[in-house]
């Protein structure tokens, strides 16, 4: 193997004996399913029915980070673990039991172990204790009540027709926030207890209506934070004892040190590198335990960070090296967090992805100057060396950032392992501001997820939402509103005309509107009702003390109570490609060059290309739709339908409130996002075939990125009509994919 | 410019970082990268135990080539690849 054709293959990393052994001990763990926080949690609700839900919660958290199991890795520096194995993922039967029920006991579709991909560990002794559970949650979880409480419209648009698609909320929790790590390792878990206690106190029982929801809250974040730090002595008490068994003096050290760090955080401020870096491993598992959400983000990592970093070279305590190392086992300790979906859910997760997103780089906010440190570049080193997919690693540019710094970025990148992901603070901060952030704040912005900027530890809702399928709106405007595979119609065309029937372009144009704001409609039905019934169901004290600490608490309230400053709803747009290319081939082929008419058109997408009898044929047809020139060329007619479908997408999408609206927050509305996930096959999957000449069921382009394949005039064409887009309304984030062959990097 | 023409390892490298700074420039948000050729992903297809460590990006997150399904892999494959 050639370096042109993979450096990732033909180089080898530069780690220490410690990652190394990490690295092979935790990547040979293969993937399985642990049962003992399902059992736990079951455990607890089952026997306490009586206390407030928020209450109830706490304690049930509480009960599972006390009695799961707990291991130290060998070698590690670090402890914390999510389930019994690493890469092993928990279960969270309170969103939804009855997925769990068909493949892990039925084996319908597949059991977790025989699935075609994505395969899990599922051990038999296990099945008993599962059928236990499910059997418990039956008629109580999140997705059973929600299928109740939606609207039909929005149940077939969901299940159905897959206009919009939010499983991964039917069976999960928020996720998708950035912690208040600097807060919280500058402050110590024991002040939020502090200012619980302080907020119990000043209750005032006399005029505030909401005094037994805040009392209700106080309450569960006291039980949380007080499990942290009960979670932590657990580490302690191991790493004492395995120290005691352990016959190498220096690992026996290293496992002292740990229970000594164990004891000290997060009860306590970190007071160095370690011990911050310790700190926040515990606090994010904890967060990955209490829901099956993704995405809880690190925030600016090398911001936070460098405070430690510098402290610890001035002490002598730290080396650029040790630092390394210390960033590393950080890094690995991390990937051991892994969450299972339903094998329908998988579809849009292919992978195994966790989100666990890590920024570096961009500007000071106070300052506005350039803000890259020591520790972006060792958190650049960390992924160059450990060659994992998680943390994910996200880095800003701005106008400032220096050269070395941008050549390092590209060196990591020319690796290929799709590391980092690059972002414009220019763009990005004007988009935050356009929803209402303060500058301060937007400039302070970090990745969470994938690609949505949020401000650390000041935004609450979540960051992902609805995967909205903008290809099948669409098809369904070519057929009056109805959807071709299933033959539902839930919203006719204003027109009550089809692709045959349209007599002009804007016809299509219109129609096509119409539908995508239907299912805009449909799509935020989904989105609040999933929120107000956590809201009565499942406040998460967990997530509302760590994601927004500086908010929730002097309030009172929780996040969907609308604790946190901002808080906004996002969601992922898909098929923005598929969907300028094919009004184009509309506009072009049947209204301007009546090359061919409508009718035929449909009629070749109704038959997938297929029909060899008409005059032209299905295949010349196909032929035709294809030699259009198509989004992502530099081509001004089809990337201006882009720019003005996204943008309407985006502003409608904003147009609509969120559970929060009005209740404290900043914002409180929907925003879009162009992320993808894997959504893009699945949505394929119900798609027949599109006029930009796809055929029926293939996937759908990914993110804003031209459809694959169709950008034919080299990288700056396309980077200008990716650019052509109104950037500055994806307020929730953009996403495009670029290929390079390893050569064109040398 | 007619006495060299210098081989400078880091020339595409440059190049790649001059192609981000005039995305950035003309207004765009985001970008990420694969950097693999076709015939690196081919041959992981064929002998998936020998590329179990190949990491691709998929979309907002990068994942291990092997274990995508088979659609996925593809979609990836088909991507086109650029020349700087």
């Amino acid at each position: 193997m050639k370096v042109k054709d993979s450096y990732q293959i033909s180089t080898q990393p530069v780690r220490t004996e410690r990652i190394d052994r990490l690295y092979q001990y935790i990547t040979s763990s293969t993937y399985g399913i642990c049962v003992e926080r399902a059992r736990l949690l079951t455990e607890y609700y089952r026997e306490h029915p009586d206390q407030a839900p928020i209450v109830r919660r706490a304690n049930a958290i509480d009960h599972v980070l006390q009695n799961m199991s707990i291991y130290i890795m060998p070698g590690s520096l670090f402890a914390g673990n999510h389930a019994s194995h690493p890469r092993w993922a928990p279960l969270f039967p309170e969103f939804d039991a009855q997925w769990m029920e068909d493949e892990m006991i039925k084996g319908d579709p597949y059991f977790p172990d025989k699935r075609p991909e994505d395969r899990y560990i599922f051990p038999e002794e296990d099945k008993t204790v599962v059928q236990e559970i499910c059997d418990w949650w039956k008629g109580k979880t999140v997705t059973d009540i929600l299928c109740t409480r939606l609207p039909k419209e929005a149940v077939d648009t969901h299940f159905h027709i897959k206009a919009a698609d939010i499983g991964a909320y039917f069976q999960g929790g928020d996720g998708h926030f950035a912690p208040d790590h600097p807060w919280l390792i500058q402050h110590g878990v024991k002040e939020i207890i502090r200012g619980c206690e302080e907020g119990l106190r000043k209750i005032d029982y006399k005029n505030d209506p909401e005094c037994i929801k805040k009392r209700d809250f106080y309450e569960a974040a006291k039980i949380s934070a007080k499990a942290v730090i009960k979670f932590a002595a657990r580490y302690a008490d191991l790493a004492e004892k395995s120290a005691a068994k352990e016959s190498d003096p220096v690992r026996k050290t290293e496992l002292l040190e740990m229970a000594d760090i164990c004891r000290h955080v997060p009860e306590n401020p970190a007071r160095n590198f370690r011990e911050a870096l310790q700190f926040i491993i515990l606090t994010h598992i904890c967060i990955q335990i209490e829901d099956n959400g993704a995405g809880i983000s690190f925030g600016r990592f090398d911001q936070f960070m460098q405070p430690y970093y510098e402290a610890g070279i001035m002490d002598g305590t730290l080396t650029k090296e040790l630092a390394t190392e210390l960033t590393e086992n950080f890094f690995l300790q991390i990937y051991t967090c892994n969450k299972v979906r339903s094998w329908g859910d998988t579809d849009f997760f292919r992978g195994v992805p966790m989100f666990q997103n890590l920024t570096i780089g961009g500007v000071d906010p106070e300052t506005m100057d350039d803000a890259t440190n020591d520790m972006s570049y060792i958190a650049l080193d960390a992924t160059y060396n450990t060659r994992i997919p998680q943390p994910s690693l996200t880095v800003r540019f701005h106008k400032k950032t220096p050269m070395e710094f941008k050549m390092r970025v590209a060196e990591v990148v020319r690796l290929g392992t799709g590391l980092p992901s690059i972002f414009n603070d220019e763009t990005y901060t004007r988009a935050m501001m356009n929803r209402g952030y303060e500058m301060k704040d937007a400039y302070n912005y970090c990745i969470i997820g994938c690609i949505e900027p949020g401000a650390p530890g000041l935004l609450g809702g979540r960051t992902g939402g609805a995967w909205l399928n903008c290809t099948k709106a669409l098809e369904m405007s070519l057929y009056n509103g109805k959807d071709p595979r299933t033959g539902i119609c839930l919203h006719k065309n204003k027109s009550g005309k089809t692709l045959a029937t349209f007599e002009t372009y804007q016809e299509a144009e219109d129609a096509f509107v119409d539908q995508m704001k239907y299912y805009i409609k449909m799509e935020a039905i989904l989105e609040n009702t999933i929120d107000q019934v956590w809201e009565e169901m499942l406040e998460e004290p967990m997530a509302a003390i760590f994601a927004c600490p500086t908010t929730t608490i002097p309030r009172g309230k929780p996040i969907k109570q609308g604790g946190a400053k901002y808080d906004l709803t996002g969601q992922q747009t898909i098929g923005t490609a598929n969907i300028a290319n094919s009004l184009y081939v509309i506009k072009k082929l049947v209204f301007e060059d009546k090359a061919v008419t409508g009718a035929q058109l449909q009629h070749a997408l109704e038959t997938n290309w297929q029909d060899e009898e008409t005059n032209p044929t299905g295949p010349q047809i196909k032929a035709m739709c294809l030699a259009v020139p198509k989004y992502g060329n530099d081509v001004d007619e089809v990337d201006f339908i882009a720019r003005d479908m996204l943008g309407m997408i985006a502003t409608e999408l904003s147009s609509y409130k969120n559970t929060r609206y009005g209740r404290g927050p900043i914002g409180g509305t929907l925003h879009c996002s162009t992320s993808t996930v894997s959504s893009n096959t699945p949505f394929g999957h119900v798609c027949g075939a599109t006029p930009d000449g796809r055929d029926a069921y293939m996937s759908v382009a990914d993110g804003q990125s031209p459809m694959r394949g169709t950008d034919v005039n080299g990288p700056t064409a396309a980077i200008a009509s990716v650019a052509k887009l109104h950037n500055e309304l994806f307020s929730c984030g953009s996403l495009y994919n670029m290929k390079f062959s390893p050569e064109e990097l040398s | 410019m007619e006495n060299t023409v210098q081989i400078n390892r880091n020339d595409g490298l440059k190049r790649f970082v001059s192609i981000i700074d005039q995305y950035f420039a003309m207004g765009g948000n985001q970008i990420q990268f694969n950097v693999v050729s076709k015939k690196t992903l081919l041959e992981a297809q064929k002998e998936p135990d020998k590329y179990a460590n190949l990491l691709v990006r998929v979309a907002g997150y990068s994942a291990y080539f092997t274990q995508l399904s088979k659609d996925v892999q593809e979609d990836i494959i088909a991507r086109t690849e650029e020349k700087l």
